[in-house]
């Protein structure tokens, strides 16, 4: 226990010793927890989900958790003692789930109109999360392409029309013509453009395979 | 978030809709998917709309078919309030 001495006032009791670590894990959990959600909601994988955005909807989480979490531990704290090695884990499990349970069912209103839905802001800032994860998602997508794209420009003409052809012609009718022709007219180079074309619609790891054939 | 009322008349039609969750619950496609399952005139007109109410965006690329749609953070509001309503 942290104990306070506030002079002629007897000693009073405001932090139960496990608080800290309860804190901690409620600030962990949340955060895993929220990556699990926005990685979820987005349908993107967690690395993509690394964005100001989910930092921002992690931070809000956490701190509700924390909160949750201190008023908790104010009940855990009278829990049988012999459990007092575990108050800790019973805080943050408390605060965490009472924090959902609050976020459900919390909405203040003025003359029958709801001025503040905590879920419903959560959710604002959970989609924009989401959203700002997908946009990430997608230029890391557009990264590789245009790696994968450089790496075929250097591959010959012949094998490179060969793989477009493999794959696009099904999809564009005269495939090779409408791409040299698209580069011929913005003045650009005409295999990186295919490159490009290829990378885009073909899977990654297909394009790797023919690369490495081709470059061994 | 509730359905405001140029929303809800958006999703009225079947087309729009469809248009939106073939986009949205994948949350991105490429324009070439969508070819297969809508008209080009459907998909010109309902692309263009869902893009004006930023509930979609495009990623382009080498050639308009490949490129990307997208949702956006009120796309995604809108796919949760079409969930709410039990229209998705």
């Amino acid at each position: 226990m942290l104990v306070v001495d506030s002079g002629t006032a007897p000693a009073l009791t405001v932090l139960p010793a496990h608080l800290g670590w309860a804190l901690v894990f409620a600030v962990v959990f949340s955060f895993v927890l929220a990556s699990i959600e926005i990685s979820n909601v987005s349908k993107k994988p967690m690395r993509s989900c690394l964005v100001f955005p989910s930092f921002l909807y992690c931070s809000i989480r956490a701190f509700g958790n924390v909160v949750a979490t201190l008023l908790a531990s104010v009940l855990v704290a009278r829990i049988d003692p012999a459990l007092a090695n575990f108050y800790w884990l019973f805080a943050a499990f408390l605060g965490i789930f009472s924090f959902e349970t609050i976020l459900k069912n919390m909405n203040v209103t003025v003359a029958g109109a709801g001025i503040l839905t905590l879920q419903a802001w959560m959710d604002k800032a959970l989609n924009a999360a989401s959203a700002a994860s997908i946009e990430s998602d997608l230029q890391r997508t557009q990264i590789d392409i245009e790696k994968l794209a450089h790496r075929l420009s250097k591959i010959k003409d012949e094998e490179l029309n060969a793989f477009v052809i493999t794959y696009l012609a099904s999809q564009v009718p005269n495939i090779v013509d409408t791409l040299e022709k698209a580069a011929a007219a913005n003045k650009a180079n005409p295999r990186l453009h295919k490159g490009y074309a290829v990378a885009t619609v073909v899977s990654r790891s297909q394009v790797i395979a023919f690369l490495k054939e081709q470059e061994n | 978030m509730a359905l405001n009322v140029e929303l809800t008349n958006l999703f009225e039609d079947d087309a729009t809709r469809g248009v939106f969750e073939a986009v949205a619950l994948p949350r991105t496609i490429m324009v070439r998917d969508l070819k297969s399952r809508f008209s080009d005139d459907v998909l010109n007109k309902t692309i263009n709309r869902l893009k004006g109410l930023d509930l979609i965006k495009e990623k382009p690329s080498v050639i308009d078919d490949f490129n990307t749609l997208y949702v956006t953070a009120d796309g995604l509001s809108a796919v949760r309030a079409l969930q709410q309503r039990s229209l998705v």
